[in-house]
């Protein structure tokens, strides 16, 4: 038997069946740590049959949808930017001084995605000049991210508490903010954010497509080397498509500040920019694709929350069914990647 | 301050063990990003076998055999399969750090017994960190003075001569990650196990990161390696010090990953200036043609 590269593109199909493989062992997983598998089930159907789980689903498939949208792009250039976690916290403590300052959201909106665009570009410079890692340096930009944003709301923005006369400095959050994003009566869904992250899909689309930096991600995805001696320049590139990608992971923090949390606390940085490398990398730049990845994703989020309380687990125990999905999926490239001969 | 560098010393240790192993995983050219899931499902292994049988050694060797099993699941898909290496890698550290957290979560808040975590020890430093420096040092001359070393530094800079030549490049290359899992698996038992004496959620804190970079500081020599471990075993014990001066512990915390970015930066250019870099077939599958 000889193997093949195949022409064979239409990789839906397989990474829904792999998907489904990967929910089925970890289930099997949950089992012997005392699990119903039926409860897994109810809990991840509820989310998308009941009015509180769908609208919820949504909450959660809003933040995903726009930082999976921005990193499918990084992704499509092989540029493997794993710190959107950080351009998400970084965007919501940019709308959180913005919003304080200015009562305005659309402002607040604005600095959180300037803010991720510009943590997102050191590592582009760093690859493009001395050839560091992107894995790394990005993942340690959210590191140091992630401490300096439990410093602050730990320390200098954390909330006086006032009982009557007295002010006291409280538990670890910041204040309430001054103005606010509506959300649609009696669900936590903020409009705006809504139709932010399903024209975050179109647009990547639309970058993909029709315009020249479309081209160039293709081009540095395919065959760096042909793209570089053709004149396009790789900083140019990747520097352009990692502030799309921060700005959008930017975006997904101001929203969650200013629609549904209103105050930084500790548990604001929850993983969204984790669980979105894996909805970017099963939607690619497709908007549909990403619309029904990210949806999935958000069901398996509100349901899988419902087993940690139920079961009282640790939050990172959903990471089994993040994992073996993410791996499942990359073992099954191969059947749409070569074909036997 | 003499306790400071001692601490220092033994935080070097899990950092050590994990970026020797991966040094022999990236020259035979498979990028393993795996490492900080290998080693905390390694910790959760050493310390749950330790808890039951009183015997660190027999943890240390669970943990071991435990990073290697997940790692050969990421040889399965990059050197079999031919699939993403960095997408296997991140799915590894999802798998590793969530089987851990979930089976993890009954042994929460047990210390392990203080005679169960006795080793023999001289000079203030437990056997381990010397075994850890001496097998640097034997990795080492494997590397570059026998030809196995040949061999494994082959499959990694061109697969295509090493098979033309008869080397089986799958079976080193499934040989190296494995070798590496066994490594990063032992040094998450050693932080658990000797280190902490107990079971926390998100044990390994980002240390698995650090050792990858440490990788590159080392430019892919055993003997390198040692340095770069000893330098971030020292800041973190630094920063375990600095607490007592009124230092935020916040901020103090971000001290290792701000110094990896900087040590990334410095090491990249000094190897961009001499050319010495990654093995040439990094991250590439072998497609015999």
């Amino acid at each position: 038997m000889r193997l093949e590269r195949s022409k064979r593109r239409n990789g839906v199909l397989t990474r829904l069946i792999f998907s489904f493989l990967a929910v089925l062992v970890a289930s099997m997983i949950y089992m012997l740590q005392g699990v119903d598998p039926l409860d897994v089930f109810s809990a991840l159907i509820s989310a998308f049959t009941t009015k509180v789980g769908f609208s919820e689903l949504l909450v959660r498939m809003i933040p995903l949808l726009l930082i999976s949208s921005g990193l499918a792009l990084c992704f499509r250039m092989k540029f493997w930017n794993i710190g959107a976690e950080g351009q998400y916290i970084v965007g919501a403590m940019a709308a959180f001084l913005a919003v304080e300052s200015t009562r305005q959201p659309i402002v607040a909106l604005l600095s959180a995605f300037a803010a991720g665009a510009v943590l997102a570009v050191p590592p582009a410079l760093m690859k493009s000049r001395l050839g560091v890692n992107e894995v790394l340096s990005t993942l340690m930009i959210y590191y140091v991210v992630y401490w300096v944003f439990q410093y602050l709301i730990h320390g200098p923005w954390k909330a006086r508490e006032k009982v009557g006369e007295v002010s006291y400095g409280g538990f670890a959050h910041t204040s309430i903010i001054p103005a606010e994003l509506g959300t649609v009566p009696g669900t936590r869904i903020s409009p705006v954010m809504l139709f932010l992250a399903l024209s975050s899909a179109v647009l990547i689309y639309f970058v993909m497509e029709r315009t020249k930096l479309g081209f160039e991600i293709k081009a540095f995805g395919g065959n760096p080397k042909a793209a570089e001696i053709s004149g396009m320049s790789y900083f140019r590139t990747a520097a352009l498509t990692m502030m799309i990608s921060g700005g959008l992971a930017g975006l997904a923090g101001a929203g969650d500040l200013l629609a549904i949390q209103h105050r930084l606390i500790p548990e604001f940085p929850c993983g969204y920019g984790f669980t979105g490398i894996i909805t970017a990398w099963l939607g690619g730049t497709s908007p549909l694709g990403l619309i029904a990845a990210n949806m999935f994703f958000g069901g398996l989020l509100v349901g899988g929350e419902e087993m940690m309380i139920v079961y009282s687990l640790p939050f990172g125990a959903i990471n089994v069914f993040n994992g073996l999905i993410l791996m499942f999926v990359a073992a099954g490239e191969f059947l749409t990647r070569y074909r036997a001969r | 301050m003499l306790e400071f560098v001692s601490t220092g010393l033994q935080l070097a240790v899990p950092l050590l063990l994990a970026s020797l192993g991966e040094i022999y995983a990236e020259r035979s050219g498979v990028m393993n990003l795996g490492v900080e899931g290998m080693m905390s499902a390694g910790a959760l292994a050493s310390f749950a076998i330790t808890l039951k049988t009183g015997n660190p050694a027999l943890g240390l060797l669970t943990a071991a055999i435990v990073g290697a099993a997940l790692s050969l699941a990421h040889a399965f898909i990059s050197v079999t399969l031919r699939g993403n290496q960095v997408v296997s890698g991140l799915a590894l550290v999802m798998v590793g750090c969530g089987l851990s957290s979930l089976i993890g979560r009954g042994y929460v808040g047990t210390p392990l017994p203080m005679g169960s975590r006795r080793i023999p020890a001289l000079l203030g430093q437990d056997l381990i960190f010397y075994v850890s420096v001496t097998l640097s040092g034997i990795l080492w001359l494997v590397l570059f003075r026998t030809r196995a070393g040949i061999v494994i530094r082959s499959v990694g800079e061109n697969p295509a001569v090493a098979d033309s030549v008869g080397v089986n490049v799958h079976a080193i290359r499934y040989l190296c990650t494995a070798f590496g899992g066994l490594l990063a698996g032992a040094a998450g038992g050693y932080i658990s196990t000797i280190h902490n004496g107990m079971w926390v959620d998100g044990i390994t804190a980002g240390m698995g990161w650090i050792a990858i970079a440490l990788v590159i500081f080392a430019t892919w020599d055993p003997a390198k390696a040692v340095g770069g471990a000893v330098l971030f075993g020292i800041v973190e014990s630094a920063g375990y010090s600095l607490q007592n001066f009124g230092i935020s512990q916040w901020l103090l915390n971000s001290l290792p990953y701000a110094l990896t970015i900087v040590v990334l930066v410095v090491a990249s250019s000094r190897s961009v200036k001499r050319r010495i870099g990654a093995p040439a077939a990094l991250g590439e599958p072998y497609f015999r043609e």
